[in-house]
């Protein structure tokens, strides 16, 4: 067995790292072609290299990855109130680096939580624990549960950035396309991802995409100064303006 | 394991059959001599106390119902062998279950005496019609 466990023991990231492939081939249907059989045998690897607490919590691993399609498991609205202290817990153990721990809280929890909020706080222990492609289809799950949340729409394309880039220069896209219906934080995100991305184009593709930039950006400086969310996130405008500047000085 | 359409385990030397894995496949389940004799070293064919002790990817998804996270292929089956205790001992006179340093609900079942690897394939393969599915 592996002196380290856990997020501690290659094996054990790397087995995660497939189990979260194979779930993603379950649900495109090719788990069961020669492919999908390869992928379980590179799985066997790692086996005799598992404490049976490192089983168990790849066992609840994979069942949270389950969650991750068809119809929510629960109609919950709101997280009972029995539940908030540990989900302090939780938080305070994703802090620490205690990602098991995490995520087993909000597993003995998962039926008292409204399942876009599990998949927002799931998501967030991936992101902590630098297992991006996870986080971003856990945030997106989140975002893809409740479409109308600007906070999990923001954080589910951070995670993508990170996870894909591309993909999330994608989404980036369509997001500054229809920037004045879109929330100005997220407009902001979409608009650092872009910039981003620029800097490895040739420099007039450079040029031509930060230049496009400007306009959302000042739109989105404006929105935030007049609903009054600029002075609650002071951040968000520092940010913007930085980036406008950013992109001005590229453009020339 | 595998299942076959008779409904019993697939004998082999593959990945989830009813056999061993022997150098030089890189995950090989047991150490030979020269003589190509397994070496009576605890290693052998990886078994657990219950079929709930699997890695995810090696419990077939139909069982998700039951266990939440199956990811296996719906070709394989949770097999049982025989009725005693997850202990230490002897399965027969040629196969022994030794369990694992680290972990009490994982062992492996071993040449009871030296042998081939033949020999050791020809063991586990003759207890094929004692594995009864237990998906329960």
């Amino acid at each position: 067995m592996n002196e380290r466990q856990f997020f501690q023991n290659p094996d054990f990231v790397a087995y995660v790292r497939m189990l979260h492939q194979l779930h993603g081939a379950i649900r495109e249907g090719w788990d069961e072609t020669d492919k999908g059989e390869a992928l379980r045998d590179r799985m066997d690897e790692p086996w005799h290299n598992f404490s049976g607490d490192e089983v168990a919590s790849l066992s609840g691993i994979s069942a949270d990855l389950d969650s991750l399609s068809g119809p929510p498991a629960s109609d919950i609205r709101t997280i009972a109130a029995d539940a908030k202290a540990d989900l302090d817990s939780a938080l305070e153990a994703r802090k620490t680096g205690d990602f098991i721990g995490a995520l087993e809280i909000l597993r003995k929890h998962a039926g008292r939580i409204p399942a876009a909020s599990l998949a927002y706080l799931r998501g967030q222990i991936w992101l902590e624990a630098g297992e991006y492609p996870i986080a971003a289809e856990f945030l997106q799950r989140a975002s893809d549960l409740e479409p109308d949340n600007s906070n999990f729409r923001y954080i589910a394309l951070h995670a993508l950035g990170k996870s894909d880039p591309l993909k999330a220069a994608d989404q980036a896209r369509a997001i500054l396309a229809e920037s004045p219906r879109n929330p100005p934080e997220l407009v902001l995100k979409a608009a650092d991802i872009l910039a981003d991305q620029a800097r490895i184009l040739p420099s007039d593709q450079t040029r031509r995409e930060l230049k496009s930039l400007i306009r959302p950006l000042q739109d989105s400086i404006f929105r935030l100064e007049t609903s009054g969310e600029g002075q609650v996130h002071p951040d968000l405008l520092i940010r913007a303006d930085g980036l406008i500047d950013a992109c001005r000085r590229q453009v020339g | 394991m595998k299942q076959a359409d008779d409904g019993l385990p697939v004998v082999g030397t593959a990945s989830r059959e009813l056999g061993v894995r022997v150098p030089p496949d890189p995950n090989a389940d047991v150490d030979l001599d020269e003589g190509g004799g397994v070496i009576l070293n605890g290693k052998g064919m990886s078994v657990v106390a219950n079929w709930r002790n699997l890695l995810p990817h090696l419990v077939p998804k139909r069982l998700r119902p039951v266990f939440p996270g199956a990811a296996g292929s719906n070709r394989l089956a949770c097999f049982r062998l025989g009725e005693g205790s997850f202990i230490p001992g002897s399965l027969n006179d040629r196969l022994s279950l030794m369990l694992k340093d680290h972990d009490t609900r994982s062992g492996n079942i071993v040449p009871a005496e030296p042998m081939s690897q033949g020999e050791l394939q020809d063991a586990l393969a003759a207890t094929r019609a004692e594995w009864l599915v237990d998906d329960t």
